[in-house]
């Protein structure tokens, strides 16, 4: 073609109208910081992992340890908390693993892919904090109603003797906790949409090329 | 970073600065933005220069890290209101002796440049560069057949736009 050759004439013109920086303005330049997308990620990420430790730090204050005792959950906390460090522990590694491997200078479509193999590990962990944090809300819920003395006069008492929690207040509860659960990833989820919506959609266009091909 | 590579650096770059001026016109709208991408190259570059090792010229090299910039890891810090001037202002129709038409069509055809998505920019970016295909399909990751094409798809895209 024609018109696109055309142009290339003139494109390779152009050149002469460039604006010119200086040695000493890129020598200014080089010593500024980025404000990359990476940057963006590794601040986010790092957010989310301080913020769900301090979460997990704050629910075993001395107050709550006294009354997991009361419910019989001291020992499940203790597991639990170390549960949640081992978790950290191997998702910060696989995190810094894959940041590492972030290079610019890799082709287009395999530093789109890098990229969000770092973000997807993130996620994962957001989802297992939020599946957790609904396992966690039911066994205390659970464990109040069965072992905190004020709380036991909400249990159904069976003729046999049995006591059982009355559904209404079970499907509330559960309701409650996911409805919670549901608006704290729809946060998450326009968060990233925001940070990565161009990324995906670019991504998405070279690897449907390579796939119908 | 000791100051020999540092100087080495600067040097290369400055000598090689029209790559990255390219990249910052086809993808930024106002001057502020052209400005900032710019120095987001230039951040990048820097960063990534104790691992070139001149197996590659370093305009080459600088193609693919500066593309990479401006496509994927580039995000607009300040607000860019895109302004209708700068199309004119930035893609100065290079010569005076064309006659109107010939000047109303580059326009055109600059401004429907201006419309395609990211990764049609690159390659049209590359195929303007005057780049064989097969660093084309290097530089973004798709085998030379797709990039191929890719490009015939952004030619018949970039007429459609030409007759609307």
């Amino acid at each position: 073609m024609n018109e696109l050759d055309f142009l290339k004439q003139d494109w390779k013109r152009q050149e002469a109208d460039l604006p010119k920086v200086s040695i000493d303005s890129i020598y200014k330049m080089i010593h500024k910081r980025s404000s990359s997308l990476m940057k963006w990620i590794l601040y986010v990420s790092v957010f989310e992992f301080v913020l769900w430790t301090l979460i997990n730090l704050l629910t075993i204050n001395t107050k709550s340890l006294r009354t997991l005792k009361q419910i019989h959950l001291y020992e499940f906390d203790i597991i639990l908390t170390v549960l949640q460090y081992a978790v950290l522990v191997f998702f910060i590694f696989c995190f810094y693993k894959n940041y590492k491997e972030v290079q610019t200078t890799d082709n287009t479509r395999k530093l789109m892919k890098r990229i969000l193999k770092v973000r997807r590990f993130v996620n994962l962990y957001v989802i297992y904090n939020l599946i957790m944090t609904f396992i966690i809300g039911l066994v205390v819920f659970f464990a109040m109603i069965y072992f905190d003395p004020k709380l036991q006069k909400v249990l159904i008492v069976a003729d046999d003797g049995s006591t059982s929690i009355p559904t209404p207040l079970l499907l509330i509860f559960t309701g409650a906790l996911l409805v919670f659960l549901l608006i704290l990833w729809l946060f998450y989820k326009l968060l990233y949409g925001i940070l990565l919506g161009r990324l995906n959609r670019n991504y998405k266009e070279l690897n449907k090329l390579e796939l119908r091909n | 970073m000791d100051q020999q590579l540092e100087k080495q650096f600067v040097t290369q770059l400055e000598a090689n600065q029209n790559i990255v001026h390219k990249i910052c016109r086809l993808y930024t709208h106002d001057q502020d933005s052209h400005n900032d991408l710019f120095q987001e190259i230039t951040i990048q570059l820097f960063k990534a220069y104790p691992k070139f090792r001149g197996d590659s010229k370093f305009s080459t090299w600088m193609y693919r890290v500066g593309l990479n910039t401006a496509i994927t890891l580039y995000r607009k810090s300040k607000r860019s209101i895109r302004t209708q001037d700068y199309d004119s202002v930035m893609f100065k129709i290079a010569s005076t002796e064309y006659d109107n038409t010939v000047e109303e069509q580059l326009k055109l055809m600059y401004s429907a440049i201006r419309q395609l998505s990211d990764i049609d920019k690159a390659l049209v970016f590359l195929y303007l560069e005057d780049k064989p295909y097969s660093e084309i399909s290097e530089t973004l990751g798709i085998t030379e057949v797709n990039a191929r094409v890719k490009m015939n798809r952004v030619k018949s895209k970039l007429k459609d736009l030409l007759n609307v």
